[in-house]
Parts: C-alpha cells; sequence; structure tokens
C-alpha cells in the first residue's frame, strides 16, 4: 500500500509466494499487474484473497498479427486451471 | 482456488476468513473481476462485515455468506440451487447487502424471469419478490438505506423491439412508479 499523499509504502502481507499469492490478477488471458480487492467504506480494511495455483500447468498464447505470430509462453501462475488440475 | 482473507491495513493484519477455500469464480462471469473491482463483494458501512458469494465451478450453486472482519468467522445467509446457470446480474451483481435494515436484496430467475426479493440478513428467509412479472430486473442499480427502496432496470420483453425501462419500486413490492 502507497500512501498517494507522502509515498511511504507498507507491506501489508508477508507470506505470498510464487503461485499462491495475493488479490492476483493473473488467472486466464485477461490479466494485470493491479491487485484485485475492495477497499472498506471506511478506507480502513481491505477484502482480497491469496490465490492458490500450485499444480496447474503451463498455457500459451499466440498473437494474430500481420507476419509471423508471436508464442506467449504464460507461467504457471498465469493459466487458468482446467478440469485435472489440483 | 482462492482464499478470502481481510487486511486492517493501519495494523497491516491479515484476517484469514475461516471457511474452505472458494473457486475462482464470481456470479457474474468465470472470473473474480469482470467490468469492476472484486466482484460479488459488499461491505457493511462501518467495516465490521463483508457479505460474499461464493459460486460453483459451474455456476450452479451460490452461497451469500457474511464475514465478521476481526474474527474471520463466517455465516451463511441464503444459497441459490439451479439446474442450469446462475446469473447474479449483467456486467456486475445484483444483490446488496443491507446490514442497516438487516436485509439482503437477491437476485433469482426462479419464477421464470429474473426478479429481485428480499430476505431477512439474520434469519435467510423470504420476506417477499420485490419484482414481478414478464421482464427481466437487469440491474439493481441504486437504493435508499433508510426506506430500503430498490431502482431497477426491468427489461421488457415485445416481438420487434427490446425495450427497458426505468423503474422505482418498493422492497415492499408496493409504490412501483
Amino acid at each position: 500500500m502507497r500512501d498517494t499523499a507522502t509515498g511511504k509504502e507498507t507491506q501489508l502481507t508477508r507470506d505470498g509466494v510464487k503461485e499462491f499469492g495475493y488479490a492476483t490478477d493473473n488467472a486466464g488471458w485477461i490479466h494485470s499487474d493491479s491487485p484485485i480487492l475492495l477497499w472498506s467504506p471506511d478506507s480502513k480494511k481491505i477484502a482480497t484473497f491469496q490465490m492458490d495455483e500450485r499444480g496447474t500447468g503451463d498455457m500459451y498464447l499466440v498473437s494474430t498479427n500481420v507476419g509471423h505470430p508471436r508464442l506467449e509462453a504464460l507461467e504457471a501462475s498465469r493459466c487458468r486451471a482446467i478440469p485435472g488440475s489440483s | 482456488m482462492i482464499e478470502r482473507v481481510v487486511i486492517d491495513v493501519d495494523r497491516a493484519r491479515v484476517v484469514r476468513l475461516q471457511m474452505p477455500p472458494d473457486p475462482h469464480r464470481s456470479s457474474v462471469c468465470d472470473d473474480v473481476e469482470c467490468s469492476g473491482p472484486f466482484e460479488d463483494v459488499e461491505w457493511s458501512a462501518d467495516g465490521r462485515q463483508v457479505a460474499f458469494l461464493p459460486t460453483s465451478r459451474d455456476h450452479k450453486e451460490a452461497h451469500l455468506r457474511v464475514a465478521d472482519t476481526d474474527s474471520g468467522r463466517v455465516r451463511q445467509v441464503l444459497e441459490e440451487k439451479v439446474a442450469t446457470y446462475y446469473e447474479s446480474g449483467n456486467d456486475a451483481h445484483n444483490w446488496r447487502f443491507l446490514p442497516a435494515s438487516n436485509e439482503v436484496i437477491w437476485f433469482s430467475e426462479r419464477d421464470n424471469w429474473g426478479q429481485l426479493y428480499l430476505y431477512d440478513l439474520q434469519t435467510g428467509r423470504l420476506k417477499n419478490q420485490i419484482t414481478t412479472g414478464e421482464g427481466t430486473s437487469r440491474s439493481c442499480s441504486g437504493w435508499m438505506r433508510r426506506t430500503v427502496s430498490s431502482t431497477s432496470a426491468a427489461s421488457a420483453r415485445r416481438r420487434v423491439a427490446i425495450r427497458i425501462s426505468f423503474i422505482s419500486i418498493g422492497s415492499d413490492s408496493m409504490g412501483r412508479t
């Protein structure tokens, strides 16, 4: 969290790890580096989640563009769990 | 799967809600963020409670739950189970958490059209159906906390065109304007 007035940053969570991170927006082809959360009306609390993606497999995106397509290997943490994933 | 948490930002304290992990789903799309913020989550004004709606991966079940944000304790208010696919609204969820009046506005297609219903937040009992008739209540776009009146855009079916009419309706289904 960054205080927009002072620029001071505060670490809110400490046990997030790769594929088990907080507020992650990385499950599927729609993904971003912004956290998914909802502030309480008094701005004292945040509702969010820690997403467990361990046990999911890799997925790939192929671009549609003029010329040769680009193959983007999505990290496991960026793919959507499919039937059979734990 | 997601493990729901509430973070007290001043104390950097993480409260994990006391429940099993939920599928990465919402009642609006196949994600927890559709076209707005974290979907299917509503706060009480004082921040002491948060309501949320775990949805099954196949969208056949949704469970409205309320958590105490200090203790992480969770209780279930009501659930919706359908044979096909439960969606609580178009673009955004259509249910409303109204702790001030101890009520919930709930969206269901159980009478064949999407309608709004009023539930008791504490007991989970149905108080009354708010909207009726042919046409879907597309969005519960506003309400007044004191009088608990909701405004819904009801789409009425027509042979050629789909007309969307804005109506204001009292939550006891009286006072339709």
